[in-house]
């Protein structure tokens, strides 16, 4: 029997084998387009996500990848997220060398299973497993294979939202299937993308999107996000449920109706803060003076600790938790306002947000989805937003990242689509008068006053709050090229409590930006250059992304040694260039002795074409160029 | 700087009265401390440790034998926002060989009262493994709070306990390290800096194993322990400086190995008593000396490896064999240890292993191949300098291998197949490694060779300021390895080698190519190349174009980070830049203005420089900028006139030609 038994498998291993080793081999046939440009090719991902019920969910993934180079680093590296929430049934790797051999195969011991820090969370209850593929040379091919049973809050937020490849990676077959209980939908969208095919056997609905031969799209610098231009689908499941709690996706109203069910019950004021809320602003009549008593109130008495458990991740911690410990997350904190102003009678709104420089995915009204990761809070009577997890913000300042953005205000009436208001160069920028003046040795006396506003004062607002010893923030000021050096006096840094402004001043004595030769001196006129360059190519395939908002506002002050002129470097007329992105002018004349040079940049956001690219970055080439600048100064010839 | 304290602890050495010890009560602070607003002599203080404590004691079980005691207490006054993070307090610790317990935590807000951090908030969670954590953060934080907590770490092995630092970030007003030794161990400390309290005291307690005293009773009488008590008060916040190297060696701490064991009527054990004890230690375990002299433990590596060795007649090609079929065959994952992790056999079947792992499998190739090799332990860089009196293990980080050529030190140090054999991990070069030589234990001096850039420039410039030109360069030993390591992450020409340095400088400039040039290329030790680029290098005003001659800067920074030096400067190793340029002035100008010729020599003559410009034939000018650096550390008082030289040296290399327009 036993003899029996084993015949019977070795055919079957046998044809495994062959089957790996003409995986490994398989990257051969690869065409020439699938090869340029790429540091690696998907040879075929197939994934499949089988929803049971409106919160259980198994999901299946396996993928053979060949890496052509040692570039695509991450490649190597299989990762799996799970939590209370979620099991991992499977998870395998198998390497094979160029030749097509197996070289190695991932054992238990070879995993990695650790808790996963974000560095944001105090606590959180997320795992990571995770294994390196060993790859001594080039074409190395990976095959991977994971399945995992989820519920509840992983099995809601773990619906596909797939991108089978990478840029400088290319695709030589994908398959997403997903699978869903007659009895719900499947809500997607794609990009890049055909339409699935959905079938349907009574009991479950397949939706099945098919991808082959996609060639390498190149990774350049300011290009759009992954999800904007390379093949995409997201998915949703109409209607599931988390916890007890049962939600829809089929409109951003209907989310929102969900979030609010989260959210119930949660308001609820202990006495002690009632009674701290009505001494804060009874006798005060004016709205926005409650407001922003009671946000001081808020900076004073809390602060943000992220703690991530389960449903946690959406559902905040009440009222009640926060006053007892004075900490919560985004959304605790948020609804601790929240509650403070619903005691004085003023509504608001928790908003839901994707705080990032450049969200991954741009959310719209056409598909309900949670592509957030922060909350903050929304006064209609007076068009504010207030982040709720800054202990210095000015009141109503939002702050970088979170502007012009589609959010979800979750409304008594549920989700409302809304954008947040886009940033202005003029309120965003510096306005800073430097005077430089000859001394002995070449050095010059340094002197600077400046304001810093909006969103470039952030950091300095961060400095003030987070570096409090004076040899700190000027070390810290130095090493980001806003002081010239840290042995300096006469230093003045002020943060306004009302508004988003800075302010900083300095003196010091350069020896740096004078170089002597013969009767000649060479000055460098602008301490502060402004000298970014997009980086240099040769074509240019995706669209420019440029998201820079500022308005920067400098005046150098230079005063001669008496017994020196200029040669060359004194403008005759204004210099100007202008692009999409941006405006720039620079005005230079003498006055006695003295020569002052008088610049504005103005940066704006812009969506530009590939083409464009060229002139884009010679704007950026001309204004370096143009920042720059030397002054020479010879011995005077005429008095 | 560190001074060695050796605690025969049995013997009282010397006694000194204690000053004003505080009386500090867990759980109860005074009016005044909740009243403090700011730290005396520090306004601008975000934090200030009012209490820290740590206190040394031991357990002993007849089953498991003697084990480490320790508690902590901290006290910390929370003034600023800035310092609420110090309220989310994580306690790390191995559960295979410690447990972290009793921990309590209260705080005290300034207005008073007494608030306790309950049990249910203390969590204790796996991180990986055997790593654990505690983690809890303080409710009610503000601005004033003192925040308190305590716990005990419980530890099987007594070699080494958990050092101690005085001086921390923020100021402490007192930090205090008691300890109470049972006279069967004898510890050496390593002290640092002066102590306001230093009293060693005998004190009487019954501890320990009980001794057959007859045939049927056993005594556990009161023995004499040392008693001690060491305390520091006062300490401003610690401030580190750019261009250090272990700048927490001049943080005062207390640092304890056990020396020596001897119970009652027993032979007295010296533990690590001195280097050779040491390395016999070393040498007889698994995870050291038995993985790389035991044949069955490399055999299998050994097979693979022997028949590189074909045809190879010198020590240096069967070394750099050995070195590259490591390098290339086995991958390290990153971490550092002195200690490998399995047997070279497995490592090898793995293909990655820690740093210890990858020398050790060399090591057993070497010996294998009949090359005398040793096992050399560092303290990596910016972990503290070696500490050559006493046999203190716990100073090693990291493990490579010393050898010798032609009778002179070379030192292997595999991690990277793009670094040459005979160069170190950078983070390796702290000056000194011991060498585990079971027969002949010593330190060594780790020199490395000077590491050499030389630029070859033929540049033709245009009367719009645009210079065309040609770069041929070499790169030797550590700025080789940096070439290969920027050429293999380069994704873009301007990414690659030397041109990444001048695109810094020059943003606007264009390559039109770069080749590596093979052949020259094939020793690792060196890397050679040839560049096309167009550099905008001149400044066209009115009837003058200021050129600068220079395009790839030699030196960055003009080390203006700080006011003044507290701390040497230490270079990870010397170098040389040589930089020769060949200038075809554009048409129709001429050369009004060249910088003089300048040569610089530090008084030691371990920095020189020398530059020199000068017009060979009309309308060509040949350009030379040297820079040696011989030496690599320079004391705190040395730096004013260092930072000196490197403006200097930052001029020369700015310095320009004025060429004029002919006028005809």
């Amino acid at each position: 029997m036993r003899t029996f038994l084993l015949l019977l498998f070795l055919p079957f291993c046998g044809a495994a084998q062959v089957m790996a080793q003409s995986e490994g081999l398989r990257y051969l046939t690869l065409s020439d387009s699938l090869r340029e440009g790429a540091n690696s090719v998907v040879l075929s991902v197939e994934e499949e996500y089988t929803a049971t019920s409106r919160n259980t969910a198994v999901l299946h993934r396996r993928r053979a990848i060949t890496l052509l180079n040692g570039k695509a680093k991450a490649e190597k590296v299989l990762t799996e997220f799970y939590n209370d929430d979620s099991k991992i049934t499977t998870f395998e790797m198998t390497v094979f060398d160029a030749a097509g051999n197996e070289t190695y195969r991932a054992r238990k011991k070879d995993l990695s299973d650790q808790r996963y820090d974000d560095d944001i969370s105090f606590l959180q209850d997320m795992w990571i497993k995770s294994v390196k593929a060993p790859c001594d040379g080039y074409p190395c091919t990976i095959v991977t294979e994971v399945e995992k049973e989820v519920k509840d809050f992983a099995a809601v937020t773990s619906f596909p939202h797939w991108i089978p490849v990478g840029r400088e990676q290319s695709l030589l077959s994908g398959r997403l299937r997903v699978n869903v209980p007659v009895d719900n939908e499947l809500l997607f969208e794609g990009k890049h993308v055909a339409d699935p095919t959905v079938t349907d056997d009574g009991k479950v609905r397949t939706y099945a999107w098919e991808l082959t031969n996609i060639p390498a799209q190149p990774e350049e610098a300011l290009a759009p996000s992954y999800s904007e231009t390379l093949p995409y689908v997201r998915t949703e499941l109409a209607d599931f449920e988390m916890e007890g709690y049962a939600g829809s996706y089929r409109s951003w109203q209907s989310f929102g109706a969900f979030m609010n069910q989260l959210l119930e019950g949660r308001a609820e004021l202990p006495p002690i803060l009632t009674a701290a809320v009505h001494e804060a602003v009874d006798g005060v009549t004016d709205e926005a003076e409650k407001i922003d008593r009671l946000y001081r109130l808020l900076q004073e008495r809390c602060r943000y600790v992220s703690i991530q458990l389960g449903i946690g991740g959406w559902q905040p911690f009440s009222a009640a938790y926060v006053e007892e410990n004075r900490f919560g997350d985004c959304k605790a904190l948020s609804n601790f306002m929240g509650a403070m102003l619903k005691e004085v009678g003023i509504a608001s709104y928790p908003v839901l947000i994707m705080w990032d420089e450049k969200p991954y995915y741009s959310v719209h009204s056409g598909f309900a989805s949670s592509a957030f990761n922060h909350m903050v809070l929304y006064i209609p009577s007076q068009d504010m937003y207030l982040e709720c997890t800054s202990k210095y913000a000015p009141t109503g300042y939002l702050g970088e990242g979170k502007q012009d953005r589609n959010v979800l205000w979750v409304t008594p009436e549920g989700g409302q689509l809304v954008r947040t208001p886009a940033l202005k160069p003029g309120e965003n920028g510096h306005l800073r008068t430097t005077s430089l003046t000859f001394t002995e040795h070449n050095n010059l006396d340094f002197s600077m006053a400046a304001t810093y506003y909006g969103a470039a004062q952030e950091t300095f607002r961060q400095l003030g709050a987070y570096r409090g010893d004076r040899q700190d923030q000027l070390d810290w000021l130095h090493h980001n090229d806003f002081l010239p050096d840290v042995t300096g006096s006469n230093y003045e840094f002020a943060v306004s409590t009302e508004k988003p402004e800075v302010s900083l001043a300095y003196q010091t004595v350069l020896r740096d930006k004078v170089a002597s030769m013969g009767s000649r001196k060479f000055v460098t006129l602008n301490p502060f250059p402004i000298s970014w360059i997009p980086e240099q190519t040769t074509s240019r395939s995706l669209p420019i992304d440029y998201s820079k908002c500022r308005f920067y506002v400098d005046t150098v002050r230079l005063t001669l040694p008496p017994e020196m002129e200029i040669e060359s470097g004194l403008m005759s007329e204004p210099l100007v260039y202008s692009q999409t992105v941006g405006e720039y002018r620079a005005d230079m004349h003498l006055e006695d002795n003295e020569v002052v040079w008088t610049r504005t940049l103005k940066l704006q956001p812009a969506r530009l074409e590939p083409e464009a690219y060229a002139e884009f970055r010679q704007f950026f080439v001309d204004v370096a160029k143009a920042e720059n600048l030397r002054l020479v100064l010879r011995e005077r010839r005429t008095k | 700087m560190r001074q060695l304290i050796l605690l025969p602890v049995w013997l009282v050495s010397f006694t000194l009265t204690a000053q004003d010890v505080p009386e500090v009560v867990f759980g109860k602070v005074s009016d005044e401390d909740r009243r403090l607003t700011e730290v005396p002599g520090d306004p601008t203080a975000e934090a200030y440790v009012l209490y820290d404590r740590q206190s040394l004691d031991f357990g002993y079980s007849d089953a498991e034998g003697p084990s480490l005691i320790e508690t902590f207490h901290q006290r910390i006054k929370l003034l600023r926002p800035s310092s609420f993070d110090r309220a989310d307090v994580v306690l790390r610790y191995n559960r295979a060989y410690e447990q972290i317990s009793n921990v309590e935590a209260y705080l005290h807000p300034a207005g008073g009262g007494t608030i306790a951090v309950r049990p249910e908030q203390i969590v204790d969670e796996v991180e990986e493994d055997d790593e654990r954590v505690v983690k809890f953060t303080f409710p009610r934080v503000s601005e004033g709070t003192i925040i308190e907590y305590r716990y005990t770490r419980r530890g099987k092995n007594i070699l080494i306990p958990t050092p101690f630092v005085f001086q921390q970030d923020i100021p402490v007003r007192w930090a205090q390290y008691d300890a109470m030794i049972p006279p069967y161990y004898g510890y050496v400390s390593l002290g640092t800096g002066a102590l306001d309290v230093n009293e060693v005291k005998i004190t009487k307690r019954a501890w320990g194993p009980r001794w057959t005293t007859g045939a049927y009773r056993t005594d556990q009488d009161k023995i004499e322990h040392s008693d001690i008590l060491w305390a520091k008060r006062d300490l401003p916040a610690f401030r580190s400086q750019p261009y250090s190297n272990n700048a927490s060696d001049y943080l005062p701490k207390i640092q304890l190995q056990l020396q020596s064991v001897q119970y009652p009527n027993r032979p007295k054990q010296t533990i690590f008593g001195d280097w050779q004890e040491t390395v016999d230690e070393l040498q007889a375990r698994q995870d050291f000396g038995r993985y790389y002299r035991n044949k069955i433990n490399y055999s299998k590596v050994w097979k693979a490896f022997e028949p590189d060795l074909a045809g190879l007649q010198s020590d240096r090609e069967k070394v750099v064999a050995a070195y590259r079929f490591v390098t290339q065959s086995i991958g390290w994952t990153g971490r550092y240890y002195f200690l490998a992790t399995d047997s070279p056999n497995k490592i090898f079947d793995n293909r990655a292993g820690n740093s210890a792992d990858l020398n050790i499998v060399l090591l057993s190739l070497l010996n294998e191949a009949g090359i005398e090799a040793h096992p050399l332990l560092v303290s990596l860089r910016n972990t503290g300098a070696p500490i050559e009196q006493y046999p203190l293990l716990d100073q090693f980080n990291h493990l490579m291998v010393y050898t010798e050529l032609d009778g002179n030190p070379f030192f292997l140090d595999a991690g990277d197949a793009d670094r040459p054999p005979g160069l170190p991990r950078e983070r390796a070069l702290n000056h000194r490694g011991w060498i585990a030589d079971k027969d002949n234990p010593r330190w060594v001096t780790i020199d490395v060779p000077s590491s050499r850039q030389v630029t070859m420039v033929e540049m033709n410039v245009g009367a719009d300021g645009r210079a065309t030109g040609k770069i041929q360069g070499r790169l030797e030993n550590y700025f080789a390895f940096a070439g290969r390591s920027t050429l293999s992450e380069a994704t873009t020409e301007r990414e690659k080698p030397v041109v990444r340095d001048i695109m810094a400088a020059f943003p606007e400039a264009t390559v039109d190519s770069f080749t590596v040039l093979e052949g020259k290329s094939d020793q690792a030790e060196q890397f050679n190349y040839e560049a096309q680029l167009t550099v905008p290098a001149a400044q066209v005003l009115d009837d003058y174009l200021y050129l600068q001659t220079v395009i790839l800067p030699l030196l960055e920074g003009d080390l203006a980070d700080a006011d003044q030096r507290s701390f040497p400067i230490d270079f990870p190793y010397p170098w040389e830049h040589r930089y020769i340029a060949s200038v075809h002035l554009p048409e129709g100008y001429h050369l009004e203005e060249a910088p003089a010729p300048v040569r610089l020599k530090a008084e030691d003559g371990s920095i020189v420089a020398t530059f020199s410009s000068q017009e060979t034939v009309p309308g060509l000018i040949s350009v030379a900028l040297t820079v040696q650096l011989g030496r690599t550390l320079y004391a705190a008082h040395e730096y004013d006139a260092l930072r000196d030289m490197f403006r200097r040296i930052i001029e020369m290399q700015e310095a320009p030609l004025v060429l004029k327009r002919q006028t005809k």
